[in-house]
């Protein structure tokens, strides 16, 4: 039974699989490829540097502990609401920066003549792993409300460290796109 | 007089397909694809005169060996879809030819571990469950395949595509119907005689359809100058640095 279980899954990701191909379009012909691309031109360094400006007070405790001092739950109210707002926003942000550097890595990658599996690997994983911390602080901020991620980002920064990292003298000089 | 049907419907797209692929100058560029339907057709002229007048036995005999002979030409298919869809991408290619070659490494390890009982006597008292297990063996070969086009959005023209999908739902429906079969035994046999022939000649229509007419090559990307790789993985790198560093003030 575990055997006919097994063969059955196999064909039925293969079909599946073949759906989803069927379903792709060429990047040449396809107008979704297109927005992606002016997606990875509209996120330029200066709005992730907004982002990043923001990230940096969004989670923090002070302002919320300095809005409780003044006993006012209106106020507490629409402070919560704006902060889930704004970290969403950043999340949504980060998640988008980072189908963004995917895309345009896999547009390039596929050409390289000496492309390393490992490498790509390895990639895969980070890439992985980003976008499922995204989703997953975006699951949080909805549940236990906006200050709830820094325990969380404090744990997701704990086990991104301890990835795998490129080495120094891989860092060449920026490509020009 | 369904099963005529079937057979002579099998034997005419199969027909036409080789006569289109003829017309349409696309046998050199799928030769290993129109070997595998000439192959076919070979076959179905071969088996039907035995199964009319043979015994059930000789009949037997023939049809699984045609059946291996076509799982032998129809893997070659297989890395002819390889050759062909990432020619132009060679550093795909070689991420898709170290998974073939890891998931075919696994079929081998498979054979050893089984080899005590004997893959000839296996193949005289289950031939159903031998092409099961070589049909779930291609089935992976091709979801490595698409799951390179899928993840690295290689562009496949239409004839490409359409010997990817048909071979890849005969593959899919011949492991579902297999393990049905190897499973259930002589109740599902009845069902299946009718039913492995009935989908086929559905995978033909998806070739008839995709090989009707060549289709023009789909626009490559030029290729970058080598070492270019190290470059790039070391930029996405630095991007991906980057988020951490934001996860970092997040956490402040």
């Amino acid at each position: 039974m575990l055997i006919l279980v097994l063969c059955m899954l196999a064909g039925l990701a293969l079909v599946l699989a073949l759906v989803a191909f069927s379903r792709s379009r060429n990047t040449s012909d396809c107008p979704a490829a297109s927005q992606d691309k002016s997606t990875t031109r509209q996120l330029p360094r200066s709005s992730f540097a907004n982002a990043s400006a923001i990230q940096e007070a969004i989670f923090s405790r002070e302002d919320w502990e300095f809005i409780k001092q003044e006993g006012c739950p209106a106020l507490e109210e629409l402070f919560l609401a704006e902060r889930k707002a704004v970290a969403c926003y950043w999340l949504t942000v980060t998640s988008s920066r980072i189908s963004a550097i995917r895309h345009n890595h896999l547009q390039n990658s596929r050409l390289a003549r000496n492309l390393s599996p490992g490498q790509e690997l390895r990639l895969l994983g980070r890439f992985l792993y980003l976008s499922l911390v995204c989703r997953v602080g975006l699951l949080v901020i909805q549940l236990g409300g906006p200050l709830a991620p820094a325990n969380l980002t404090a744990h997701i920064q704990r086990i991104a460290d301890g990835l795998p990292v490129a080495r120094e003298n891989s860092f060449a000089p920026l490509r020009e796109n | 007089m369904l099963q005529l049907s079937i057979w002579c419907g099998g034997a005419i797209l199969e027909m036409v397909i080789l006569l289109r692929g003829f017309q349409g100058k696309l046998l050199p560029r799928f030769p290993i694809f129109y070997l595998y339907v000439f192959s076919v057709l070979f076959d179905s002229i071969l088996i039907y005169p035995v199964y009319k007048w043979g015994t059930h036995q000789q009949y037997a005999i023939v049809y699984w060996t045609c059946q291996f002979l076509a799982i032998l030409i129809g893997s070659l298919v297989v890395f002819e879809i390889y050759r062909v869809a990432l020619r132009y991408y060679p550093g795909t290619s070689r991420m898709a030819r170290n998974a073939l070659l890891f998931v075919f490494a696994l079929a081998i390890a498979k054979i050893f571990v089984y080899r005590s009982n004997g893959t000839l006597s296996w193949l005289r008292n289950a031939p159903a469950e031998l092409e099961r297990n070589l049909r779930v063996v291609q089935a992976f070969g091709i979801l490595v395949i698409v799951g390179v086009l899928l993840i690295y959005a290689i562009p496949c023209g239409r004839n490409l595509k359409g010997i990817l999908l048909g071979y890849g739902l005969f593959v899919g429906s011949s492991v579902f119907q297999l393990s049905l079969l190897s499973h259930f035994g002589d109740s599902f046999r009845a069902t299946w005689t009718f039913l492995q022939p009935f989908s086929y000649l559905c995978f033909l229509v998806i070739w008839l359809y995709a090989l009707w007419s060549p289709a023009p090559e789909p626009v490559h990307q030029p290729e970058p100058p080598p070492g270019d790789y190290s470059r790039l993985a070391a930029d996405t790198h630095q991007e991906l640095a980057k988020l951490r560093v934001g996860f970092r003030k997040a956490e402040r």
